[in-house]
């Protein structure tokens, strides 16, 4: 089923709906949520979570793609639970991705923390402008989606170690870029 | 800055970024290479599977997997197998204990009430119990089930009936071959309660207060996509608000708020649980639920109740869970608090992403000195890989409650299938068409063992000319990946 006739389940508050999101993008949901938690039980629950959110969002919203918007509820729903259940440990590609991001940062948080996240929104998107189609992907899929390098390498046909040093020379002109719009 | 500031920055940019790095396709190579690869690996793997493995099965002949792997892995837990456990009085004692597994077929997703009662996999459990002393015995036992596994049937979507114990009747418990009468009893937490009213983060109870607003929207400015939105008590951090909306309920604590899509003339409805005397209620109003822009409204108050938690929960009870009402308020509070721990997700008991983890109670006499044989029937769960093609299922027995049990005589296990057993944390024999386990020795682990459909019994067949051409189709892809591997340098 595509998104329209999802979308129409949606809307017609159909109990059918929920099971086909899970047909048509369930894979790629426990897949999202898999990389930020380790515990399969975790993935189940926040998938589920995931559909019960569309399912309040949507109406009054239609979605558009549904995918994109369906990942970002998994990724937000997936780091919350994440936040609650670790305490900074190295046990997922959530962790280790935002240790490789804590290299390009400092200064300590300031008040005005949440006025700054919309400026620093734009400014990331000002930066993912930028890059080659290529990198905005690396990037993204490295730090949104949070896959292992092996999967980044698999999806953009290079080898790991060139994702890798891809990786570190957009992580170091992103802390140019960063600088330059004054957050760090 | 921390990183997780970045990443919940970067969590807000554009869908359309979203969308390139889930569509985008690499276009570094060729299709040609690609697809003589594909249709190399493809001849070598599928010659590959249908080669026998050299190991010998259980029943002594050489077997071979007959069905793919799953396409895509969802882990659903099943119920580990509980013996019965003695919770009051002692005396008795357990001269043996018996374990019969039944397992004819594989278990798959449950879509109709049905088939999810005509699975027949079974246990049989038989313990005989002495009771050496002159007065007759009484002694009450608790048997845990867990939780529904995630694979059975819960909803009925025409009858919009929600199921939370189905195969309640598959439950039996006899002494001596006379039926024992058992309470069912259920709980919103993990596991068994160790003690009544201690069984949540937040310490409700059936008395706890809770105080129902009841509001009308009377003013609202005129848009498409209009919100009510209410924050939740945040000066206290053991009050919980909870917005009830077409049967969901959405917590509200601390700091947070939660949104309503309303209308003019809607009611909105909001809970206190807990004594908050000076709990100020605040609707506001937006348009968006994503950009929350704030608009014209106004929400006044046209009703007060005072309720206790157990008249709150009974809102959501039905006769048909097979839950009783006082069970049913601490299912209720489980929710709410696992929809705390969720942040955002609200707890909608027409179609809960979970289950409430449900036990047995019963009583047992046993006159002076007579011997008796106590035996519990009920169905069997395993844990397993759902997918397109599930193919192993993963059976556990917790064996805590042998431990206590304290066995004097013989403990068998005996499991009774045509399903090859692929794996076992304990040494299995094989005896008359049956998996055979002493469980002397085993008190306080935990048994378990995967029965896997992959592998089936067939027989020899002649293999040399899919070797010759699976050999081939092997150096044909070393070549090609070669080939690859040298235009990408």
């Amino acid at each position: 089923m595509d998104d329209k006739g999802l979308i129409e389940l949606f809307f017609a508050r159909a109990e059918e709906a929920i099971a086909e999101l899970d047909r048509a993008y369930g894979r790629l949901c426990r897949s999202l949520s898999g990389q930020i938690l380790p515990d399969r039980r975790d993935v189940e629950e926040c998938v589920n979570d995931s559909y019960l959110n569309v399912w309040n969002a949507v109406p009054p919203a239609r979605p558009n793609p549904l995918k994109t918007f369906l990942c970002t509820v998994v990724r937000r729903v997936s780091i919350t639970r994440y936040h609650h259940n670790t305490a900074a440990k190295r046990d997922s590609q959530y962790t280790v991705s935002l240790e490789e991001l804590d290299g390009c940062l400092s200064g300590p948080d300031t008040p005005e923390a949440a006025v700054e996240r919309k400026e620093l929104t734009a400014a990331l998107e000002g930066f993912l402008d930028g890059l080659t189609r290529e990198n905005r992907v690396i990037f993204l899929r490295r730090y949104w989606f949070a896959d292992s390098y092996s999967q980044i390498a698999r999806q953009v046909g290079l080898s790991e170690n060139a994702v890798s040093v891809r990786l570190v020379r957009i992580r170091k002109d992103l802390r140019t870029h960063l600088q330059k719009e004054g957050f760090l | 800055m921390k990183p997780e500031t970045l990443s919940e920055a970067l969590g807000q940019i554009e869908g359309h970024y979203i969308n390139e790095a889930i569509t985008y396709k690499r276009s570094r190579l060729g299709w040609i290479p690609w697809t003589a690869a594909c249709a190399a690996f493809f001849l070598f793997f599928s010659i590959l599977i249908n080669h026998p493995d050299p190991t010998e099965d259980p029943w002594g002949s050489s077997i071979v997997a007959t069905t793919p792997g799953p396409l895509y892995d969802y882990y659903s837990d099943g119920i580990p197998l509980s013996l019965p456990l003695v919770t009051d009085g002692d005396g008795l004692i357990t001269e043996s204990v018996s374990v019969k597994l039944d397992v004819q077929e594989f278990p798959g997703g449950f879509h109709d009430l049905q088939s999810y009662l005509e699975f027949q996999s079974t246990a049989v459990m038989e313990l005989t119990f002495r009771n050496p002393t002159t007065e007759p015995l009484t002694v009450n036992l608790t048997l845990p089930c867990g939780k529904d596994p995630m694979y059975a049937f819960r909803r009925d979507y025409e009858t919009k009936q929600q199921y939370y114990h189905a195969d309640r009747d598959r439950y039996q418990f006899c002494l001596d071959g006379k039926a024992v009468p058992a309470t069912f009893r259920a709980t919103g937490s993990d596991t068994l309660p160790e003690a009544e009213g201690t069984w949540h983060t937040w310490h409700i109870h059936e008395n706890t207060t809770v105080t129902k607003y009841t509001c009308r929207v009377t003013e609202l400015e005129d848009r498409e996509d209009s919100f009510a939105a209410i924050w939740g008590p945040g000066a206290y951090s053991d009050i919980i608000g909870v917005v009830e909306r077409n049967g969901a309920y959405q917590t509200i604590n601390g700091n947070s708020k939660t949104l309503l899509s309303t209308a003019l003339g809607d009611t909105l409805e909001v809970y206190i649980i807990g004594d908050a005397p000076d709990y100020r209620l605040g609707w506001f109003f937006v348009s968006g639920s994503i950009e929350q822009t704030p608009i014209r409204g106004t929400a006044e108050l046209i009703d007060t109740q005072v309720m206790t938690f157990l008249e709150f929960s009974n809102q959501s009870w039905q006769s048909d869970h097979g839950i009783s009402r006082s069970d049913w308020a601490y299912v209720f509070a489980g929710a709410l608090d696992r929809q705390i721990f969720n942040a955002r997700a609200s707890v909608d008991f027409s179609y809960p992403s979970w289950n409430p983890f449900r036990w047995y109670e019963y009583e047992l006499t046993v006159e002076p000195g007579a011997t008796v044989v106590h035996k519990v029937s009920l169905p069997l769960y395993p844990s397993l890989l759902l997918g397109a093609e599930s193919t192993e299922c993963v059976y556990t027995l917790d064996l805590k409650t042998l431990e206590r049990l304290c066995v004097t005589g013989s403990q068998n296990l005996t499991l009774t299938t045509p399903i090859p057993m692929t794996e076992s944390s304990a040494e299995f024999t094989i005896s008359d068409s049956q998996y055979v386990l002493d469980l002397s020795g085993l008190s306080g682990a935990e048994l378990s063992f995967t029965l896997s459909r992959q592998w089936s019994v067939s027989p020899d067949s002649n293999y040399g000319f899919l070797w010759i051409s699976a050999a081939l189709g092997g150096f044909a892809g070393f070549l090609l990946w070669h080939l690859i591997c040298r235009r990408k340098t």
